[in-house]
């Protein structure tokens, strides 16, 4: 470090040192400010958008659950579009597809089910998506094509898929595995604590092998 | 002068000892969570989230209020920290995924919220009496918000189920299904003198199973009881006493005076102008003339009256005590005499015009009706320090000479009483109290034989207990349970019998016999109970879950009743249920639906528990048993 001989000489120094930088400090410290700020109202932005995703949602949900005969579809699609990151999407895209099957539109339901499995981030709705359209396959007897969906990681949906198989493979006649996979399903329901009473009743029927 | 010294000495030592001084506090900051013990254990951890014993306690406290008791403590600790942790779980996960819940959303929520709601509105009034604080209000809000949070995603999913019309179909047809059922029944009697039991079988089952035949460990206590009731009854209590206690308690045996008025009422905004009040003031005032002059007092009440709630019922508000209206208001209906009709009466909602119409209550019963209550309250008051010292005593004495009762017994003047041989799961009356219980198996007066300490059966009863005699768990004499041993030999053979005989029955069926050939060949009632549902009363439980687990091309089986008899049962035909029946259709279409719903949204609680961090800290979770 150098040292100087008066205070004055100290005082040109910083002088001469503010002169050939100065630019840059102000530079800096405009960047600096003006990236907490962008940071901050990204933040907000952020906030308000998952806000308002969730409000959108509470709608649809709300005229889902009073069974209104008002289409969600445009809502649905607005939330695709600008929102599928959020998860509500995914929920409201579950929803959609379940008014189509009260419709008897199952078309339209499958995409909406095919839209949560290549899209969402939680596990869990694309397990259910992932039941529900095998079930509406099979309805509309495309049991192989169904089988076929059920044939993934199951992780903690397991009994779910189990039952579901089951199904299908009755609708097949293919009554022994179908009783094993009941009989699997109702070994994890058991563990977990489930009440799977229809489900043995449906296992009871097919009689012992 | 001074910076230039400074600035000299800032190279040498002087620098340095600056810069340690500094950073002293520094390096020890935050350091005390280190060394100090954490008062607030976690029980759990969730992802970042800490489960703390305390938050833990609560919830067990709620849910056993809730049970009432009635679940054993151990398991409902367990489904509390299941909760708990899948809660948390599904807390974490919902707002890591970028579900919010806006305060427009929980405003919405309070204002529907039952709590706050007067005459079907929200009232801001009643939200501020429950919530009074800023924290009590954010701390509310806060966790409305993660109740909504956990409401969207359950009712998504609960929502969005499916179900298809076949599965309802198929669901119909086989819980509605009928079977045509006929059965007879073997009593096991029938087989009873064909089975013998020799007393070499009798033998060997009471040499494999002696266990079952133990009788619990059994002690007889001596004990001392105080009760400040007993000490009450020989208290004496003087008829001053008894006037004085009657007039410094007078409230206790008044009935709380009630008042019904009726009022016209012309409100004021309260940050209304000195201007607008006066104006309404003089309309008040035009009004109470005219009532002076004679107008009538309930049309007036339904001409002006802003007050919605009374003025079409003449300004009537009803009976009222006191503490429930405003205390302007309630300071002039309580000073007016009944028919009588106040001045003009300034409140936080505006002016009043008050007319007082009936006074209920106020009077006191006399002294000689509450005399005995009276005598009993006194007494027991008064024999709170006698019952205070002489537990003291005990207590002191049955410490200090442990070996013994009679020296507490001798100086109290109680009598020594004892009890009747106890079992650790306990007696009747006093010894059915689990403190008492404790006591008594407890090292101390179970294992060395001294005085217990002083139990606290309540906030007015005391014990002290020893124990006088103790019998040790034994094995009953063979002689004591051989006729048992027999009759459960006995009836296990006669079934054994009856089944083989049912199997050979059921070929027969299977080959050409008839169930009524059956019948008379073996002598048996036949029942036919013809197309029975899987709820039909009119058939034994037992035959009717067997007719209904048989596959459909089965047609006899046979099944053991809870009395050991065996029946015959042929299901002749099966009629599957309904599935043209609209209602039924719909019944259990949305049956099914919610009971996937509700399957669905507990497996993705599971799943999403299944991808957390959980670490459950077993070491909180003991010691805080030792706690409670």
């Amino acid at each position: 470090m150098d040292t100087y001989e008066t205070e004055e000489q100290q005082v040109e120094a910083i002088k001469k040192w503010w002169q050939e930088n100065y630019k840059m400090v102000i530079g800096l410290t405009v960047i600096g400010l003006g990236s907490i700020a962008g940071i901050q109202q990204w933040k907000q932005h952020k906030q308000l958008e998952a806000m308002t995703a969730s409000m959108e949602y509470d709608h649809i949900l709300q005229l889902v659950s009073e069974n209104s005969p008002q289409p969600i579809d445009k809502q649905v699609d607005t939330l695709l579009k600008d929102y599928a990151a959020y998860p509500y999407t995914a929920l409201s895209a579950m929803l959609e597809a379940k008014k189509w099957v009260d419709e008897g539109k199952l078309a339209e339901a499958e995409a909406k089910y095919q839209w949560v499995i290549d899209n969402s981030n939680s596990n869990s709705l694309k397990h259910i998506a992932r039941i529900h359209l095998a079930t509406l396959m099979s309805a509309q007897g495309k049991n192989e094509q169904a089988l076929k969906e059920l044939d993934v990681d199951q992780g903690r949906f397991k009994p779910n898929y189990l039952e579901v198989k089951g199904d299908i493979l009755v609708a097949l006649k293919r009554i022994n595995e179908a009783r094993a996979a009941y009989d699997q399903a109702i070994q994890v329901y058991a563990a977990i604590g489930a009440n799977a009473q229809i489900l043995k009743i449906k296992r009871n029927d097919l009689g012992n092998s | 002068m001074l910076l230039h010294s400074i600035r000299e000495k800032a190279t040498g030592w002087f620098a340095w000892v600056i810069v340690i001084l500094i950073s002293i506090p520094f390096a020890l900051w935050g350091i005390n969570s280190y060394i100090t013990p954490d008062s607030n254990p976690a029980v759990a951890h969730v992802g970042d989230y800490k489960i703390t014993v305390s938050e833990f306690q609560n919830a067990v406290q709620n849910k056993s209020q809730q049970l009432q008791d009635k679940v054993e403590s151990s398991l409902i600790k367990q489904l509390v920290l299941e909760k708990l942790i899948n809660n948390r779980a599904l807390i974490n996960y919902l707002t890591e995924k970028g579900f919010t819940i806006s305060k427009a959303q929980i405003d919405e929520y309070i204002r529907n919220d039952p709590t706050f709601q007067l005459d079907d509105k929200f009232s801001t009034d009643l939200y501020n009496r429950y919530l009074p604080g800023a924290y009590s209000k954010s701390n509310y809000r806060s966790n409305v918000a993660t109740q909504l949070l956990l409401q969207q995603f359950a009712q998504g999913i609960n929502q969005s189920a499916i179900v298809s019309e076949q599965e309802v179909k198929r669901v119909i047809q086989l819980i509605k299904q009928k079977r045509d059922i006929s059965y007879a029944i073997f009593k096991a009697d029938t087989f009873k003198d064909s089975v013998e039991i020799s007393d070499e079988e009798i033998k060997n089952y009471y040499q494999n199973f002696k266990q079952q035949f133990e009788n619990p460990e059994k002690i007889k206590l001596a004990y001392l009881e105080i009760s400040r009731g007993d000490i009450a009854k020989d208290v004496e209590v003087t008829e001053e006493q008894i006037e004085k206690y009657y007039h410094d308690n007078l409230a206790k045996y008044t009935q709380p005076e009630r008042r019904k008025a009726s009022h016209i009422l012309f409100t004021v905004a309260t940050d209304a102008d000195e201007a607008t009040k006066a104006r309404v003031k003089k309309e008040a005032q035009e009004v109470l003339d005219k009532i002076k002059n004679g107008a009538d007092f309930a049309e007036m009440a339904k001409q002006y009256s802003k007050d919605p709630g009374s003025a079409d019922k003449g300004g009537d508000l009803g009976f009222f005590g006191t503490g429930e209206m405003v205390p302007a208001f309630e300071k002039a209906a309580f000073a007016l005499k009944p028919g009588e009709v106040s001045e003009l009466v300034e409140s936080s909602f505006g002016f009043h015009i008050i007319k007082l119409s009936e006074v209920q209550g106020g009077e006191s019963k006399p002294l000689e009706e509450v005399k005995d209550q009276i005598v009993a309250d006194l007494q027991f008051e008064k024999a709170e320090n006698s019952y205070f010292e002489k537990a003291e005593t005990m207590q002191t004495l049955a410490f200090e000479q442990p070996d013994s009762l009679e020296p507490v017994a001798a100086e109290l003047n109680l009598k020594i009483k004892e009890s009747d041989l106890i079992s650790q799961q306990g007696g009747e009356g006093i010894f059915a109290n689990p403190k008492l219980l404790n006591a008594a198996f407890s090292e101390s007066v179970f294992e060395e034989g001294n005085n217990s300490d002083l139990i606290e059966l309540d906030d007015d009863h005391v014990v002290v207990i020893r124990m006088v005699e103790r019998i040790p768990a034994n094995i009953k004499p063979l002689e004591e349970v051989k006729e048992l041993i027999k009759t459960h030999l006995q009836q296990q053979q006669v079934s054994a019998k009856a089944q083989e005989k049912a199997a050979e029955i059921i070929k027969q069926l299977n080959s050409d016999k008839t169930m009524e050939d059956i019948a008379q060949a073996n002598s048996l009632k036949l029942e036919t109970a013809g197309y029975v549902d899987r709820q039909a009363a009119n058939v034994p439980r037992a035959i009717l879950n067997k007719a209904f687990t048989i596959p459909r091309d089965v047609k006899y089986t046979s099944t053991k009743m809870i009395n050991g008899d065996v029946a015959i049962v042929a299901v002749d035909a099966v009629k599957d249920g309904d599935t043209d029946n609209k209602v039924l259709f719909e019944d259990i279409k949305k049956a099914l639906l919610q009971n996937k719903g509700n399957l669905e949204t507990a497996l993705s609680t599971l799943q999403i528990r299944s991808e957390s961090e959980i670490k459950v800290n077993a070491k909180a979770l003991t010691e805080e048993e030792l706690e409670l």
